[in-house]
């Protein structure tokens, strides 16, 4: 009776297999959307003054004047042992958003911590208050996040709040010193390499970029808790919560609040995966040197390379994310079993 | 005799919701005496369930509301406790058993963890680590059990004081501590492999299982009132026998004042040795059970009595109750009962009904009436 | 037996177990719940034959079986004499017409957003075509005989307590007059009051209308009112079948014993304890 933790290792297993085959997918219709959308590139790539010969050239070195599925599948041998291609002005590709994907994880994570952090404890207000004046200040905070275009959102922080709090407004570090970089994240190495005034301004520079990225999103967790609050909260084992003389916190955070979190964690895991492509505009308007910023510049430049890199790494982050949240959720559930 | 532990009196609760104001409970009063099992019994929507829960306090409000009345627990009015001291009441001199055992028992959490939080809350306020209402532990009384040997192990020496005695007086006691008492409340409700239950979930049980775990919960707190609404309401016919008839061996183990709310009038016999009949939030009858059964004092005791089918096909139609329970936003004026009485008279429509008082002709006087006829109730055939 | 409505015959219902994730990924495996198990049964003509026996018994899956509303595993059903075991279609449909169901949930089986004369009127436009005015009429009729006003036509559900739901479900059944009427719980969601008022009802309606029912509870006491003859199952199998008289005053069976000690007013206490086992097989552990 009950689960085999080797059922878990096998559940883990087949997702990944799926995650291969989603890679795939992703990887083959973004070649093919930016081939059939910009059939010839080196126009742009070439420069403004480039001669016909040296477009012919660019032509010729990137494979342009053979057939489509020939260049697709060259670039997929490619893909699979590790050569990502370059940047039109010949940055390999692969090392760049091996750096860069580190800072917008720590970017990520921070948003997801405040979303943890701030949005469950005001779902659980808010459903232990159902109907009064806590409840509609908390729905009013997170529709009006919700109701916020993420632009707008970031630059109001960037622009009126950040400064007013005294708060760096981008994450572009001009005062931060160099030592070696193991993780690529400001806030970690700056504590491994035990430069702790680096750390705390690392933090400092990614409380705005991360609140805006959370405040947009804070909603959904708030909401989720809320709704899943409601429910639980008439059932009988809070009764027996109650009875059994628990006070009101450990009835709350005990034993509803780890009911609820079950349908919680769920939609988490699908807003994370999301967050990911959220931050292409939050990283340009805060400068921050993460892909999503990467991304929007590689789009812009034509930079077919780079663009199917940033993909593949948003579509592993969204599977993981999902991968994580389905764990989570049968840890959470005991009625769950791995299949 | 000895001093009642619960007086309920006037209690009065509304159900305000959009449809209107709903009377789930009018004017209620009755006592219970300690050590004793008090029966509630009535129809579905009597107000049996909303007493239940208005005595520790578990009605959601809104859009319950307790309009009037008193609730009088060992000399403390429960309804005038401020909200906070509310937890202090519940599990060591109040606790309760529900009628799901499917969502009565925390599903994210094992066995173990929901009864050692029971037993740690108890031995948290024996011991002084937290607060308590109620100090003494009369009237109930464990000293007569000779199998579940609790006594026994509040003479075992409490939790050593170490260099860390403070941080252990605000942390409490560790999750081993209480095994073997949480092991020893098991065994009292007669489950023969503890140890292997502890480890489960409870989606893993039965539902008569379950429902025993409940009540070793709430034994564990060791209340001195236990309410058990419905207990055995969800469960199959030979699992409900089962579960009463340990019950029956924990009252005279146990010896706790038991509320025993149920639909079912063959459960309440064999249960109680008071009983209360509800109709349409006002309580109509109570007292002994075997008087209230044998010679009811209200036309409705009879009636309901009356309904249950004791005879075959060819002896003929079944006593029935003609009409049906009225709507308690919408109740006849004077008494409740008087469009379906036998005995209606004109006063019954004009005045409201009689409160409970001592019914006339009754061998005891414990036994209450809430009729202006009660006399002419035997008459009824 | 001549005058046997219905002759069930050596019926065998297996479900496969299933387990599910997320209630999406639904696996079959090849073990199987023997929820009837071999049983032969006659309901007769005029009849009340009652099914008594705990969750998980089999006793609604057999009255489900009898109704075809559940295909049977192995067996043959005969209604009227005449084979129904695998008749489909327009067949399936004539045996509606002779064969009602009354459900136990008063408020899940009745349509919340359909009227009380579309409700009732139900089965019988489902056997052909019939005006909107004549079915009006037809359930005006037939209200008062199951005890509720004929002026009700046009009511919802919700409007009705649930005495008066499980008389909608009666007056549903008896529209297409039924030979027999399968009673499932009728009773077991009512209380003590309005139970006798329908158990009185379902007696007065057989004297007139010549019907036979199949009434399934684990109610004792409405069976004890209702049934002539009564079969207590018990894993999928009849524990013991015989007059009501006899099985209820004179049990055979230890099971019939048991269940009768069981109930509350009983003086002694049940002779055996433990947990009814699930009908699986054996190697699959349960507590």
């Amino acid at each position: 009776m009950g689960r085999n933790p080797s059922d878990l290792v096998v559940f883990v297993g087949k997702r990944l297999l799926q995650l291969v085959a989603v890679l795939f997918g992703v990887v083959t219709i973004t070649f093919f959307f930016t081939h059939i959308a910009i059939p010839n590139p080196c126009n742009v790539w070439s420069g403004p003054r480039a001669t016909e010969a040296t477009i012919q050239l660019c032509i010729h070195n990137n494979d342009l004047d053979k057939p489509p599925l020939t260049q697709y599948f060259s670039y997929l041998s490619k893909l699979v042992t590790g050569d990502w291609g370059t940047s039109p002005l010949g940055v390999p590709v692969l090392p760049t958003i091996l750096t860069r994907f580190p800072q917008t994880l720590e970017l990520v994570f921070t948003a997801l911590l405040f979303m943890i952090l701030l949005g469950i404890p005001l779902g659980v207000v808010a459903a232990n208050n159902s109907g009064r004046w806590q409840d509609h200040i908390v729905r009013t905070f997170y529709l009006s996040g919700w109701a916020t275009p993420t632009y707008l959102g970031g630059v109001i922080l960037s622009i009126a709040i950040g400064p007013a709090l005294g708060l760096p407004r981008t994450g572009a570090f001009s005062s931060f010193p160099t030592f070696p970089e193991p993780f690529h994240m400001s806030v970690l190495d700056a504590l491994v390499n035990l430069n702790f005034s680096a750390a705390v301004d690392a933090v400092l520079h990614l409380i705005l970029p991360a609140s805006a990225l959370a405040f947009i999103n804070l909603g959904i967790a708030t909401r989720m808790t809320r709704t899943s609050m409601l429910e639980v909260l008439p059932m009988d084992y809070v009764k027996t919560a109650k009875i059994k003389g628990l006070s009101d916190f450990l009835v709350l955070y005990k034993h509803a609040l780890r009911n609820s979190l079950i349908s919680t964690t769920t939609i988490l895991g699908i807003t994370a995966g999301g967050l990911l492509s959220t931050t292409v505009v939050i990283e340009e308007i805060f400068v921050w040197p993460g892909i999503g910023a990467y991304a929007y510049d590689a789009i812009t430049k034509y930079n077919f390379n780079g663009t199917i890199g940033v993909v593949i790494f948003f579509a592993i982050g969204v599977v993981v994310a999902n991968l994580v949240a389905d764990v989570l959720y049968g840890l959470l559930d005991p009625r769950v079993e791995w299949r | 005799m000895a001093e009642p532990i619960l007086k309920v009196e006037d209690l009065s609760v509304d159900y305000e919701v959009g449809a209107g104001t709903f009377h789930a409970l009018q004017d209620v009063s009755f006592e219970m005496k300690p050590g004793r099992v008090a029966g509630i019994v009535g129809e579905t929507g009597c107000g049996k369930s909303t007493l239940a829960h208005a005595i520790p306090r578990l009605l959601p409000e809104p859009p319950a509301r307790i309009r009037r009345g008193k609730i009088w627990f060992r000399g403390i009015d429960l309804l005038a406790l401020p909200k906070w001291k509310l937890p202090l009441v519940r599990g060591t001199a109040v606790s309760m058993i529900f009628q799901e055992p499917i969502n009565s028992l925390n599903p994210a959490y094992r066995v173990y963890d929901q009864l050692v939080e029971a037993v740690r809350i108890r031995k948290m306020r024996e011991t002084g680590r937290s607060p308590v209402l109620f100090t003494e532990t009369k009237p109930h009384d464990y000293s007569q059990t000779p199998s579940p040997k609790a006594s026994e192990v509040l003479r075992r020496p409490l939790a050593p004081t170490l260099p860390l005695g403070r941080m252990r007086r605000l942390v409490g006691f560790s999750r081993e501590t209480f095994r073997s008492d949480v092991l020893e409340y098991l065994r009292l409700v007669r489950i023969n492999d503890p140890e292997t239950i502890l480890n489960l979930y409870p989606h893993e049980l039965s539902g008569g299982m379950r429902q025993r775990i409940m009540i070793a919960m709430a034994l564990s707190e060791k209340p001195s009132l236990l309410i058990a609404d419905e207990p055995t309401s969800a469960l199959d016919i030979t699992i409900q026998a089962q579960v009463l008839t340990l019950m029956k061996e924990l009252m005279e183990e146990v010896r706790t004042s038991i509320l025993f709310i149920s639909h079912d009038l063959g459960v309440i016999a064999e249960m109680a040795d008071d009983v209360g009949v509800m109709y349409a939030g006002h309580l109509v009858e109570f007292g002994p059970v075997d008087e209230v059964y044998s010679s009811p004092r209200h036309p409705y005791t009879k009636a309901l009595l009356r309904s249950v089918p004791k005879q075959y096909k060819d002896d003929g139609p079944l006593p029935s109750l003609p009409g049906s329970v009225p709507n308690l936003s919408a109740l006849p004026a004077g008494c409740t009962f008087h469009p379906r009485c036998p005995l209606a008279q004109p006063v019954c429509t004009r005045e409201p009904g009689p409160p409970l008082e001592r019914a006339k002709v009754a061998q005891s006087p414990e036994h209450k009436a809430a009729c202006y006829f009660s006399e002419e109730v035997e008459s009824l055939t | 037996m001549t005058d046997a409505i219905v002759e069930v015959r050596d019926a065998y219902k297996h479900f496969p177990v299933t387990q599910s994730f997320f209630n999406a990924v639904k696996r079959i495996s090849k073990e199987v719940i023997h929820a009837v198990d071999g049983v032969s049964i006659d309901i007769r003509e005029k009849e009340t034959l009652g099914l008594i026996g705990e969750s998980g018994s089999g006793k609604t899956t057999l009255g489900w079986l009898v109704a075809r509303l559940h295909n049977l595993t192995r067996g043959t059903i005969r209604l009227d004499g005449k084979d129904i075991t695998t008749l489909e279609g327009s067949g399936l449909r004539a045996i509606r017409r002779k064969v009602q169901v009354v459900f136990q949930d008063p408020v899940g089986s009745l349509d919340p957003r359909l009227r009380v004369w579309q409700i009732v009127g139900e089965p019988a436009r489902a056997q052909g075509p019939v005006s909107r005015a004549e079915l009006r009429s037809r359930v005006a009729e037939l209200l008062p005989t199951v005890g509720l006003p004929g002026g009700s036509l046009d009511q919802y559900p919700h409007e009705f307590s649930g005495g008066g739901r499980q008389r909608l479900s009666l007056a549903r059944a008896l529209i297409v007059h039924p030979k027999l009427i399968v009673l499932d719980e009728p009773t077991s969601a009512l209380d003590v009051a309005v139970q006798a008022q329908i158990l009185n009802r379902l007696v007065t309606l057989q004297r007139e209308m010549g019907l036979s029912y199949l009434m399934i509870t684990h109610n004792v006491a409405a069976v004890r009112y209702v049934a002539d003859r009564v079969a207590v199952m018990y894993l999928g199998k009849f524990a013991e079948v015989g007059n009501v008289r006899d099985v209820l005053e004179h049990p055979v069976h230890p099971y019939t014993k048991a269940l009768l000690a069981a109930l509350p007013n009983a003086s002694s206490t049940p002779p055996w304890s433990g947990r009814a086992p699930r009908c699986v097989p054996p190697g699959r552990g349960n507590r």
